[in-house]
Order: C-alpha cells, then sequence, then structure tokens
C-alpha cells in the first residue's frame, strides 16, 4: 500500500515556488516537451493531420 | 511516442525535478526551509524571461526554445543547489544528534551508542552521593572492567589516557545544610 503523506503548508508554498519558476510560455508542456522544444522541436502538441 | 517525440528525451529536466522534490522534502524535515527558500530566490529567472518576452526581432517557435532552455537550465542548477544543501543538512543534523547524545567521535552504531550513553547516565543520575558515595567507585570500577574486557576479546589497545587501575574516589561532593 502505497503512503500517502498530508502537504504541509510548508511543503505546498516550496512547490508554488517551484512552479513559479516555469514560463507561461511552457506552463502546458510536459518535461520531454519541453526537453524537445529546448532542442529546436516546437511543432509540440500541434496537430499536423492533412499535412 | 507522442508527435514523434520520444518521452525519454525529457529525463534530464524529470531528474532535475525529482532531485529537487527530495532535496526539498529532505530540507523541510530538517527545519531548513528558509534556507530552500532563499535558493530557490537566488535561480530566479523572470529577468531572462522578460528579456525573452521582449525581444522583438525573432519568432515565436524561437522564443519557444528560448524559454525551454533557459528553464531546463534553471531547474538543472536549482536541483544541484538543493541537494547539496540538502547533503549539508544532513551531515550537520547526524553530527548535532552525535552531540545532544554524547556520543560524537565515537565509532559504532549510532543508535547503541545513544543507548549506552543514556543508560551510563540514567545508573549515575540514580546514585545517592550523599548517602552512598561509594556507589560511583563501585560503578567506575565496572565501567572500567566491561571496557578492558571489550578491549582484549576485539584485541584492541588501551587508550593512554585512561588508568590501567581504578583510582581512589574523591571525597563526595556535600551539599550543604543550613
Amino acid at each position: 500500500m502505497g503512503e500517502h503523506r498530508r502537504m504541509t503548508a510548508v511543503d505546498i508554498k516550496a512547490a508554488w515556488s517551484v512552479a513559479a519558476l516555469k514560463p507561461a510560455a511552457l506552463s502546458a508542456l510536459q518535461s520531454y516537451e519541453i526537453a524537445a522544444a529546448a532542442t529546436g522541436q516546437t511543432n509540440i502538441g500541434r496537430w499536423s493531420v492533412g499535412r | 511516442m507522442i508527435g514523434g517525440i520520444d518521452p525519454n528525451d525529457g529525463a534530464a529536466l524529470t531528474d532535475s525535478v525529482t532531485a529537487i522534490n527530495t532535496a526539498l522534502t529532505t530540507l523541510q524535515r530538517l527545519g531548513r526551509s528558509d534556507q530552500a527558500d532563499t535558493l530557490i530566490a537566488d535561480v530566479d529567472p523572470s529577468s531572462a524571461y522578460a528579456v525573452i518576452a521582449a525581444d522583438l526581432d525573432h519568432s515565436e517557435d524561437w522564443k519557444l526554445t528560448a524559454y525551454a532552455r533557459r528553464y531546463a537550465t534553471v531547474m538543472a542548477d536549482l536541483a544541484r543547489r538543493l541537494t547539496s544543501a540538502a547533503a549539508t543538512g544532513s551531515t550537520q543534523d547526524q553530527d548535532d544528534a552525535a552531540r545532544v547524545y554524547g556520543i560524537k567521535g565515537l565509532p559504532g552504531d549510532v543508535a547503541s551508542l545513544a543507548i549506552s550513553r543514556r543508560d551510563a547516565g540514567d545508573r549515575v543520575a540514580a546514585i545517592d552521593l550523599v548517602a552512598r558515595p561509594d556507589q560511583l567507585g563501585d560503578l567506575l570500577v565496572d565501567a572500567i572492567r566491561m571496557a578492558t574486557t571489550y578491549w582484549r576479546m576485539h584485541s584492541l589497545s588501551r587508550p593512554s589516557n585512561l588508568a590501567t587501575t581504578p583510582q581512589p574516589m574523591r571525597s563526595p561532593r556535600r551539599i550543604p545544610t543550613e
């Protein structure tokens, strides 16, 4: 059975501070998508059907 | 694979995020959340992001790449700083605990040493120095006998600063009476 820990106010504050480091332009992207964007692949998440 | 992108490509960034969360948990447990806050504030990339946002010479795709590179660098830097702080804090915490239990610098299992140190303190505290000062001497004799046996069992040399024979106790402390 997994361990579930209740987040404390400190946890939430730190998590929020770390989350705030992510620029708004990347907010909808996952880590692998950001890594791809960093290499210049900027068509992430865009549909290419019919092209 | 989604849209031709391998999810494993983000392993480095994912590792950074995992390391950050682990270090934050450690620092919080050690009561060093303030230090974590300071380190997070130190890597604040908002000014770098502002420069990218204000760039009018490049396309949106170029900006996305710039944001991604900067963010990955910031997260890797933060992971390194927090992990280092957590490691230092853990070492300091162990040292502090060893000092509190009076076992700093002693080789052996920390828990066993702490229990032995506590038991020894309890035995000394239980002695009535006024009524039975001889018990303190008896305790010292027992301690030296046990230590000598231990050293022989483990073929260790006796520390030079410990007397071979228990010395007679000094006069017990007298509690002044009115």
